[in-house]
């Protein structure tokens, strides 16, 4: 039977910090954590690699649109390209000129939206910035993708909240303009729209308890 | 709804303009309401504490781990925990 694991983690800038405990006796009678006991707990880096070990759980900004979720190419890796940009690599890729940006997904550090500059069979080099080493990674990018950027664009949001967008437009246009007492009056607009949306998808009567992955 | 048809319910004429404010006001209400939702998987490596944390990332929701408390294979949330640990590691974090 496999060992059981515990895990952690906390923040640190635009990084998570990963802590596994090391319940592993130390019995070097120089160390503070000499003893027998397995309360001679510590928290430590990773005790082991594990592929995929990670899973995070996000909200983001749904700036671009995937036409064709089954349109994806297989990425191998990724390496820097000279100039200092991202080069994903695979194999027999799509060269379509229609190809503009990408979606990538099971790539560690690199997985959303990225813009294309270079087009080939076996590697694409994108605008996107990258130092450090050749790096062995399957995962996969979806090519039919339509981004923000022109007035073509149809915004992936519900249909309710397309009208606190536009309130939310609004109130920055007269704050540009300097106008605060229109910019108040649809900010507070955008934001009782906000939350009727959310009530409206909560039914009953709520409870606030604390959950199973409350502060230690 | 189209950038156009914004457009032209707000009165910009100017496409840069108007495609600036759209996405503030995507990341606000995402912030707010979380409209769209992804999971990522980052591998872990033996030693290596920090892990880079996508750069569109709004809100982290959950943070799962593989095996934590169990022996299934099976991704369960982690706890925050208050302090980073005060010994450093072989990583020098």
């Amino acid at each position: 039977m496999a060992e059981v694991k515990e895990y952690g983690y906390y923040i640190e800038g635009n990084k998570i910090a990963i802590v596994q405990k090391d319940i592993s006796f130390d019995n070097d009678v120089n160390s503070r954590n000499y003893g027998p006991d397995a309360d001679k707990i510590l928290w430590k880096s990773p005790l082991e690699s594990v592929t995929d070990g990670l899973e995070l759980q996000y909200s983001y900004v749904p700036d671009y649109r995937i036409n064709d979720a089954s349109d994806t190419q297989a990425i191998t890796g990724y390496e820097e390209e000279g100039t200092g940009l991202l080069k994903v690599t695979g194999g027999s890729l799509s060269t379509s000129a229609s190809i503009t940006h990408i979606v990538i997904e099971g790539l560690d550090n690199f997985n959303g939206l990225h813009k294309v500059k270079t087009l080939h069979s076996d590697y694409y080099i994108l605008e996107t910035k990258y130092n450090g080493p050749d790096v062995t990674n399957a995962g996969t990018m979806s090519i039919d993708v339509s981004v923000l950027q022109d007035e073509s664009f149809e915004i992936d949001l519900p249909t309710y909240l397309q009208k606190a967008l536009i309130y939310y437009i609004k109130s920055k246009f007269f704050e540009d303009l300097g106008d605060l007492e229109k910019r108040e009056y649809f900010e507070t607009l955008f934001l009782e729209q906000v939350e009727r949306h959310n009530n409206a998808k909560i039914a009953g009567f709520r409870v606030i308890a604390t959950s199973s992955n409350a502060i230690k | 709804m189209t950038i156009k048809q914004i457009m032209e319910r707000v009165g910009l004429t100017e496409t840069g303009r108007a495609v600036a404010y759209i996405k503030d006001a995507l990341e606000e209400i995402n912030v707010r309401s979380e409209t769209h939702i992804t999971t990522s998987k980052i591998s872990l490596a033996k030693d290596q504490r920090l892990y880079d944390i996508p750069n569109h990332v709004i809100q982290i929701k959950d943070v799962r781990v593989k095996n934590h408390l169990n022996s299934k294979d099976e991704y369960r949330s982690i706890s925050r925990l208050i302090h980073k640990p005060l010994v450093k590691d072989a990583d020098g974090v």
